[in-house]
């Protein structure tokens, strides 16, 4: 009997780790998910509408405070919930800590401010937006920042600790990234060195060809061809704009690398093979999730 | 001939400590910090003293250079006087609180933070500053902003520095330093060299990583076809030696067993 309990635990340890709690279902009309073929490059692309307010994200930047791990938080968290997608997101430092501000759930779990630009806000209520920390002009609304207030985060101490306290109260998620595109423009000092896979995170507007209106998308876009970062962002940013004819507000990283987490599901809760990850959730230092409420 | 035998093996063992430990020195730790002064308590100014504090543009009457210069910075109780001095003069709490936090942060040239010795004389001073709100309840802001600032700034210089020398990353002090930011939420972003990451790696058993993600998509074709010369030669060289070891090994067999016949 003993045997067989150990055995059955076993099996529970090396199942619950492999896979994700397995996800229910969404309405397919908020997300596309396809190959396709752009001036001889190959793009998986994970388009997410924004209408209505039925997709949303949310991050789990570290571990909790009772020393709860990323995978193991996140399938709390999931029970119930539609999921669309999950994908790493953020660097982690060699101590598994997230590399930048890092403020998980309003708690703070790094204060160092890094050398990114990109400071990205994920809202509890399941929007995100992204601010370029070199233009010192971060707004946000509510807590104790009073309105029009352009914070300086990384160069001034009481803009960051008013955003930290302001995160805090509004039970924010944030993490720094790198920021490779912002208000459609490149960061021409993308790195040019590297060559691999590349995906990414953009959000932008697109305009609806049924309803004529402009609707904010979501899209993660894989490109399986091996280029560097500046080379894999010009690609991708100019078969968005001219493809899909998006304006892109932001593009950040998600690195397929060391982290490479990503589990992605169609309408019906089967996991797509469109993209998929290398490694297991287990192995997940922080967790980016797309799902449908 | 026969007694130079032992001692050209006791000099050579000799030779190889003395290359080991000269390896290992240059990791051994300098494990303790040198003490920094920090507070001369005849360099404190008055606010009270400078004109026009009053002014609703405070940042441009302000003594800035003065209070740099001074001890006030250096001491809580001080600077909290201070706020509260300038708070009774002058209504825009929020533009007060700024400028003093400008003076003893970012425009603060005090610290070395290339110097160990200074790094962990400015956590430990950093740290007087995280203390419960309830005490200075109206300027509490203004101390976390100082605490959070140069954590995070001791934090990065940590960084900086392992980045510049890798060993020092194996050093005691940064060590200790480091593990002090981690506690107060203040990571240091820094990552492992390419070697580090590679044993990592392997101790992970990433090899989908390593062999293809890394060193087969990650470099260009040049590398690769460098790559397979190198990987051909040295296997056609292990070849070659083998075969060539194996044919004398055989030679000798026969030749004995020849001689024993």
């Amino acid at each position: 009997m003993i045997k067989f309990n150990l055995i059955s635990f076993a099996l529970t340890l090396i199942w619950g780790n492999s896979t994700p709690e397995k996800p229910i279902k969404y309405d397919s009309k908020y997300v596309d998910i396809s190959t396709l073929e752009y001036k001889d490059h190959s793009y998986d692309v994970v388009s997410m509408s924004r209408k209505d307010n039925r997709i949303k994200a949310k991050y789990f930047g570290a571990k909790d405070y009772d020393n709860t791990s990323v995978p193991n938080r996140y399938k709390q968290w999931a029970i119930g919930k539609n999921i669309i997608c999950l994908t790493s997101a953020g660097y982690m430092d060699d101590k598994y800590i997230p590399v930048g501000l890092t403020i998980d759930n309003g708690i703070l779990v790094n204060g160092t401010i890094a050398v990114f630009d990109g400071l990205v806000i994920v809202y509890a209520t399941g929007g995100v937006v992204a601010s370029n920390l070199k233009n010192a002009d971060l707004t946000v609304t509510g807590g104790n920042i009073p309105a029009g207030t352009k914070l300086d985060i990384k160069n001034n101490a009481f803009h960051l600790q008013q955003f930290i306290e302001w995160a805090e109260s509004q039970k924010a998620t944030v993490f720094q990234t790198h920021l490779f595109v912002y208000k459609n423009v490149l960061d021409q000092k993308t790195e040019k060195t590297v060559y691999r896979e590349r995906r990414f995170l953009t959000v932008g507007t697109m305009l609806n060809k049924t309803t004529k209106e402009s609707e904010v998308k979501h899209i993660i876009i894989n490109s399986p061809s091996s280029s560097t970062l500046y080379d894999g962002c010009k690609r991708s940013l100019d078969f968005l704009n001219t493809y899909k004819n998006m304006e892109v507000t932001f593009m950040i990283n998600l690195d397929p690398g060391a982290q490479n987490v990503f589990f992605l599901y169609d309408s019906e809760g089967k996991e797509s093979e469109v993209i998929k990850g290398t490694l297991p959730i287990s192995s997940a230092a922080n967790l980016l999730v797309y799902y449908y409420e | 001939m026969k007694p130079k035998k032992p001692i050209l093996v006791l000099l050579s063992i000799a030779f190889l400590i003395f290359i080991l430990i000269i390896f290992l020195s240059s990791f051994a730790p300098n494990s303790s910090f040198k003490k920094i002064e920090l507070t001369n308590e005849n360099n404190y100014i008055q606010l009270v003293d400078f004109p026009n504090l009053e002014n609703t543009n405070l940042n441009s009457v302000f003594p800035h250079e003065e209070y740099i210069k001074s001890d006030n910075w250096k001491n809580l109780i001080k600077i909290n006087e201070d706020l509260n001095y300038i708070n009774s003069v002058n209504i825009n709490k929020f533009q007060n609180m700024d400028i003093i936090i400008k003076d003893i942060t970012v425009n603060n040239k005090f610290w070395n933070l290339s110097s160990l010795d200074s790094l962990n004389m400015l956590v430990k001073w950093a740290e007087t500053f995280n203390i419960d709100d309830k005490i200075f309840s109206e300027n509490s802001p203004a101390f976390r902003s100082i605490y959070n600032y140069w954590m995070g700034l001791v934090a990065k210089s940590l960084d900086n520095l392992i980045q510049n020398n890798y060993n020092l990353k194996f050093d005691f002090r940064v060590k200790y330093l480091r593990q002090r930011c981690i506690e107060t939420t203040h990571g240091t972003g820094t990552s492992d060299d390419g070697v580090t990451k590679i044993i990592t790696n392997i101790i992970d058993q990433k090899w989908h990583y390593l062999f293809v993600d890394r060193l087969w998509n990650a470099t260009s074709n040049l590398f690769k076809f460098i790559l397979i010369i190198i990987l051909i030669i040295t296997l056609v060289g292990y070849i070659l030696f083998f075969t060539y070891s194996y044919n004398l090994l055989y030679k000798l067999i026969n030749n004995k067993k020849t001689k024993t016949i």
